[in-house]
């Protein structure tokens, strides 16, 4: 080993839930000394014991619930983990990070990864207290939805405990059903919930520990120092404030203002102010966070429920046309409670509604109008879809439902890697944006890159700091992009990995948040490892790489990093982007740059040299299987 | 005299100020062994810091057979003397506000609030101010007048 890993823990539990037997293992030095914890570990197992050709609602999938090395520790907004397994939407990587107060939970429970194998005969929870996993009846929380599920839970088992569960949407294998944390906070990505209902696992109970199960700190008051310096630093950033203020809507404005906003289904790229930041506060009566923030930019609305995000508002407001301020938020607690991730959500019935104003489909296959506007067609068909019923069953398969709704090339359907797009903005006008949907390792999504910092016209010296080298300061160039996405992609690979939260990242909206050289000393303060900061960037692109290599082996070639047709068909008509589109042959040029500055083959595979290097360090995972 | 002061209303419900406090005093990341609880009420909206108030006429030290608890005057803390501390839970029970606490793997061994001996890191690490430890001024006017002082700050 090169780096001193000191003391991080990866407490790992197989859980098999054919047999009902529990293992343990704590994850291999050399393992943990290359991909740090959380998204990364994540990636590592799922490599090497997903089997060949699964079927991703198989009892074979492999679900992985994994934390950040630093996360619960008290470090700033260090509350997240990842859900990790093949994705039953995508068929791809599917790895979704989620906040809330269950990392922390599971941490001091003695566990820092739950890896769940085969398929429970009937509904279960695992129950995590003192360091074990146990296999418990979970019959009468299955069928209940979010909040009655959490509920139940806290009653059943403490209001100290902390729980990840799915909703109905889980049990009935929607493809884009998510793992919720509390009522609101989503591992929402992919499909994760579908995986968990497939194995007939409704919820991961985290109920505590005793002092020998918690988390060893190498160096406490040092540690305790550090992350008060770095809560004043960043509470000092001005963006912070203003997340803190009003939370992610702040963005809706900026985005509406440029002309970007997904409108009914990307057909438009602009819509009403009834989504203004300002005007969903008066529907909130409190902002909160996640365990151990500075930030907290979660919204309590007073539809019962929490949130909106900016995402929610556009995907279920905007992009169905659905312009009423509280009839959007309603929507948001709906799709919570069903356990739906919102963005494919929004996304997928923004696709049947252009499908079916277009008379693509008609009432033969839907039973009815589906049209853009219409709040209360929006709830039935979000309900049906949760519980599969007439035309939901079709919905909930995602974009594998291409066929069956007369769209077979999917044409109207913004995603890729049959992912429906996350983001609300339209990335016609932002190339940077563009690239970094069509290469992000689990699909459409903007949480692996989101290089947004160029709109804010930094000076030079600035960009050649956050990007190692000169960028073009024009949104609208291609030249020179592909570093920025790349950068963007390492850090918060990395960032995944320790179990921090993207908004207090260095990139994410400011340049001036927590980079390298604090990680580096976080890890050591807290555990004595002594990475460099050019050593945590190795470790960034041995996980982008590893995901790729995992796609790889799921077929994914340069063919499949590509953008929805639209995209690079139609000029955006509003705003100050009107006009502009993704030029084809730009696009190309931008991904062979991208292709040459990852290493990788001009078909979009992990050259053969570095497959051998990343699997002979994932072969060190003692692992239950191959 | 430095105080502890708690303000609700500025509460997010983060819990960083439990996490640091179990740190500080047990060397573990468990809200279980925290001295200060955040308790979410629903029905209002509020989540409140419940930590030891330092009482002026304090009903833990009153309940205590074997005056086990006694004023630490330099920073104005009740705290424990564990020589003479018998493990009765008298002072647990007598507490108005739950804000003595019993450790759950050591039965009989009661704890509270220390101040961290004039330092307290949950007021250091409270992001929002929900949790100050500062000079107070002596009250000048009604109670009601100062809570309008208060409501005025904080919103």
């Amino acid at each position: 080993m090169t780096v001193s890993i000191g003391n991080i823990r990866s407490r790992t539990a197989f859980v098999d839930l054919t047999s009902g037997s529990v293992t343990y293992e704590d994850t291999s030095p050399e393992v943990v000394e290359k991909f740090i914890g959380g998204r990364g570990l994540n990636a590592a197992y799922l490599y090497k014991l997903l089997p060949p050709d699964t079927d991703p609602l198989s009892p074979e999938n492999v679900l992985i619930v994994g934390t950040g090395a630093m996360s619960g520790t008290g470090a700033p907004n260090s509350s997240r983990f990842n859900v990790t397994a093949l994705s039953p939407e995508s068929g791809i990587f599917g790895d979704a990070n989620s906040g809330g107060f269950f990392a922390t939970k599971l941490r001091a429970s003695g566990i820092d990864r739950v890896i769940m194998l085969g398929k429970a005969d009937v509904p279960v929870i695992l129950k995590v207290e003192d360091g074990e996993v146990t296999i418990e009846d979970g019959g009468k929380y299955w069928g209940l939805d979010v909040n009655e599920t959490q509920n139940a839970i806290k009653g059943d088992h403490g209001p100290s405990s902390e729980a990840i569960c799915i909703g109905p949407a889980g049990e009935k294998l929607v493809r884009f059903a998510c793992v919720m944390s509390g009522v609101k906070n989503a591992a929402a990505r992919g499909g994760m919930g579908a995986v968990m209902g497939s194995k007939n696992v409704k919820a991961v109970v985290a109920a505590g520990g005793r002092i020998e199960d918690g988390l060893v700190i190498d160096d406490p008051d040092g540690f305790l120092t550090l992350c008060e310096e770095l809560k004043d630093y960043l509470q000092a950033s001005l963006i912070v404030k203003v997340l803190g203020h009003v939370g992610t809507p702040l963005l809706y404005e900026v985005s509406n203002h440029l002309g970007a906003i997904r409108t009914r289904n990307s057909q438009d790229s602009s819509f009403e102010d009834t989504l203004d930041a300002e005007i969903i506060h008066d529907h909130v009566s409190k902002m909160i966070s996640c365990h151990s923030c500075v930030v907290h930019c979660r919204h309590r609305n007073i539809h019962e429920g929490e949130g909106p995000e900016y995402t929610t508002i556009v995907l279920l407001g905007a992009n169905l046309g659905i312009a009423d301020t509280a009839e959007v938020i309603k929507l948001n607690n709906l799709a919570n409670r069903l356990g739906l991730d919102v963005s494919s959500t929004g996304g997928i019935l923004s696709w049947a509604m252009e499908l079916y104003e277009k008379g693509i489909i008609d009432d033969s296959l839907t039973g009815g109008p589906v049209k853009f506007g219409d709040y209360n067609l929006a709830v039935k068909l979000i309900e049906s879809v949760a519980n599969r019923e007439g035309f939901g069953d079709i919905l909930a398969e995602s974009s594998r439902a291409a066929e069956k709704l007369n769209d077979p090339k999917r044409d109207y359907l913004t995603a890729v890697k049959g992912l429906p797009q996350s983001d609300p903005h339209d990335v016609r006008y932002i190339k940077a944006f563009a690239l970094g949907i069509a290469t992000a390792s689990r699909g459409a999504d903007h949480l692996r890159s989101r290089p947004t910092l160029e709109v804010f016209d930094l000076p030079p010296e600035l960009l050649r700091d956050i990007y190692g080298q000169d960028v073009s300061r024009d949104p609208t160039e291609y030249d020179t992009k592909e570093v920025v996405v790349y950068t963007h992609e390492n850090i918060y690979s990395l960032i995944d990995a320790i179990g921090i939260c993207k908004f207090i990242c260095h990139g994410f909206n400011s340049p001036k948040l927590l980079k390298h050289e604090h990680f580096s000393k976080l890890l050591d303060k807290a555990f004595g490892a002594k990475y460099t900061e050019a050593e945590l960037r190795d470790v960034a692109l041995r996980i982008v790489d590893l995901e790729r290599m995992f796609n790889n082996r799921q077929g994914i070639r340069r063919k499949d990093d590509t953008l929805p047709r639209r995209y690079f068909d139609e000029p955006m008509p509003h705003g100050v982007a009107k006009g502009h589109k993704i030029d084809r042959d730009q696009f190309k040029g931008m991904l062979d740059r991208y292709y040459k500055i990852r290493q990788w083959n001009d078909d979009g595979t992990v050259t053969q040299e570095r497959i051998d290097e990343i699997d002979a360090m994932v072969d060190h995972l003692a692992g239950v299987r191959t | 005299m430095k105080q502890l002061i708690i303000k609700p209303k500025l509460c997010t419900n983060c819990h960083i100020c439990e996490l640091a406090c179990s740190f500080k005093h047990s060397m573990e990341f468990d809200l279980a062994h925290s001295r200060v609880k955040t308790i979410f009420h629903a029905e209002d909206d509020l989540t409140v810091p419940e930590i030891c108030l330092q009482c002026i006429d304090p009903s833990c030290m009153k309940g205590c057979p074997t005056g086990a608890l006694y004023l630490d005057d330099r920073i104005n803390c009740i705290r424990v003397n564990y020589d003479s501390c018998i493990g009765c839970l008298s002072c647990v029970v007598s507490c108005p506000f739950g804000n003595m606490l019993q450790d759950r793997s050591k039965p009989g061994h009661v704890y509270k609030c220390d101040l961290c001996d004039g330092d307290p890191v949950c007021a250091r690490f409270c992001p929002t101010g929900a949790l100050t430890y500062v000079e107070i001024e002596p009250l000048t006017g009604s109670v009601e007048m100062e809570l309008e002082k208060v409501e005025a700050e904080v919103g």
